[in-house]
């Protein structure tokens, strides 16, 4: 695999990252939300 | 569902979707003539579909709204409508490299799919200014609900009917024909699918999150 | 005489025939839907007036032309009635698809108007050699009504918006894209000199699509009228 597509893979997965810990919290905090209710 | 359970299944999507990234860049090019620029098909196909899907939902609710008049059905259309224009967004901008990279200008308006994905666009965007310059937020949802309504009919004119009617002098670049029926190889199939899986639920799941969290506004404020 | 359709038909032609009575005493809708087709002509007209230009430009520029011109003035109907405060009155009279077919079939007048004005202009002013006339008006015909019956619901929700008139061109323009093609690529294959046969798929589409336009308009107008 060339080195070019490492860096975007990786870049790729950070990103990702990033994001899906993001909707996680998000995602956690709602539901904290709804059992308080 | 626990919320064990919760985590665990976003987890084992976040893992099946580093997986699409893994492989979609270690194995070899989907399409040989285009090279590793046929990589993004992975990705672009996917939010093509999801702002299809999106404005699907989004006019679901327009309807259920004008019958039902319940600002929550707005919001739903709204909400969806939101993220589809984000992944139509995305889509153009993919597609937009993709030609680039492929054949060399950034648009060409003689390429139906093009067409499409910029007419979703004008759609979504009509649709937010609209939305927009309506104060009273009955009336927005209503004249909202009715052009989502109106303007959907454009989108399978374009889709099916279009690609006939084009001018033929100038030829649909007829790789991306290629590319959609070009024989996918069982690795390549299981990695598009797997990507497009997970697209559709984390659309789904971003969706769900804003509806959740605009019904506890909604209890809250009426408590 | 007193049967539920001519009682609806009478109120529809009173729907409109106010609404041209009112017009012509005015002449507001009219003079801008002209003077914008009519300068744009020129302009075009006179700053090609080097080039030798292709059919296929001259179908493009035609509707470019018309579509333009009916931005300008086509949302005007609605407009007018929010405008006035006459909207209410109006809401009394009759039910809402009744009104929709007044307002629709002022609309078609007014853009059929325009295009009876515009074409032989173009055709002249453009230097345009039409082989066979029948085809070729019988496409600029289908694209008006279709023009006419997309637009006239736009107007209705944008009557009652705040930022009118580019918006009405905002929402106008995705839906009025499947009848710019079919009625560039009518009107292209028709002063091409194809006739009938290349212009029957685009035809064909452009019967589809006034009457989708306009039967899902008599439905959502309800909706838009009476929110």
């Amino acid at each position: 695999m060339e080195t070019s597509n490492y860096t975007v893979l990786f870049t790729n997965l950070i990103i990702w990252a990033g994001i899906f810990l993001f909707l996680f919290r998000l995602d956690k905090k709602i539901k904290d939300l709804e059992k308080m209710k | 569902m626990t919320s064990m359970v919760r985590k665990a299944l976003q987890f084992g999507l976040f893992l099946l979707l580093a997986g699409v990234i893994w492989f979609s860049f270690s194995t070899p090019a989907p399409q040989q003539q285009i090279g590793q620029a046929s990589r993004i098909f992975y990705y672009h196909i996917p939010m093509a579909w999801l702002t299809v899907v999106a404005y699907a939902v989004s006019l679901i609710f327009s309807i259920k709204f004008l019958r039902t008049k319940r600002e929550l059905d707005d919001y739903r259309a709204l909400w969806a409508a939101e993220i589809g224009t984000m992944f139509c967004v995305l889509a153009t901008i993919s597609g937009s490299l993709f030609a680039k990279v492929t054949w060399g200008v950034y648009w060409n308006w003689s390429e139906p799919r093009m067409l499409s994905i910029f007419l979703l666009l004008l759609i979504y965007g009509a649709y937010l200014a609209l939305r927009a310059a309506i104060p009273n937020p009955e009336r927005r949802g209503i004249l909202g609900a009715v052009y989502s309504i109106f303007a959907f009919p454009t989108v399978p004119f374009f889709i099916f009917v279009m690609p006939r009617i084009m001018p033929s002098l100038h030829p649909t670049n007829s790789v991306v024909n290629q590319n959609l029926k070009f024989t996918m190889g069982l690795e390549v199939r299981l990695i598009f699918f797997v990507s497009l899986f997970c697209f559709t639920v984390i659309f789904f799941w971003i969706y769900f999150l804003g509806v959740k969290l605009h019904r506890l506004k909604l209890e809250h404020a009426e408590s | 005489m007193s049967s539920k359709s001519s009682g609806w038909v009478n109120k529809a032609t009173a729907v409109l025939v106010k609404d041209i009575r009112t017009e012509l005493r005015t002449r507001y809708s009219l003079n801008a839907l002209f003077m914008f087709a009519f300068t744009t002509l020129v302009v075009v007209s006179f700053s090609l007036r080097q080039a030798a230009l292709k059919v296929d430009i001259l179908a493009a520029l035609y509707w470019i032309i018309i579509f333009f011109a009916s931005m300008s003035a086509l949302a005007g109907v609605f407009i007018k009635e929010e405008d006035t405060k006459t909207a209410q009155t109006l809401k009394l009279y009759a039910k809402p698809s009744v009104i929709y077919t007044g307002k629709l079939v002022y609309n078609i007048i007014l853009l059929l108007l325009l295009c009876l004005l515009v074409t032989p202009l173009f055709v002249i002013l453009m230097d345009v050699s039409v082989p066979d006339p029948l085809p070729f008006v019988v496409v600029i015909l289908l694209g008006a009504i279709g023009l006419a019956g997309a637009t006239t619901l736009i107007g209705a929700i944008v009557a009652k918006a705040n930022v009118r008139g580019a918006l009405f061109a905002v929402l106008s323009f995705p839906i009025l894209l499947p009848l710019l093609v079919a009625a560039i690529g009518g009107t292209n294959a028709v002063l091409s000199g194809d006739g009938w046969i290349g212009a029957e798929n685009d035809i064909k589409l452009l019967i589809a699509y006034a009457v989708i336009m306009i039967a899902i308009s008599v439905v959502l107008f309800d909706f838009v009228w009476n929110g």
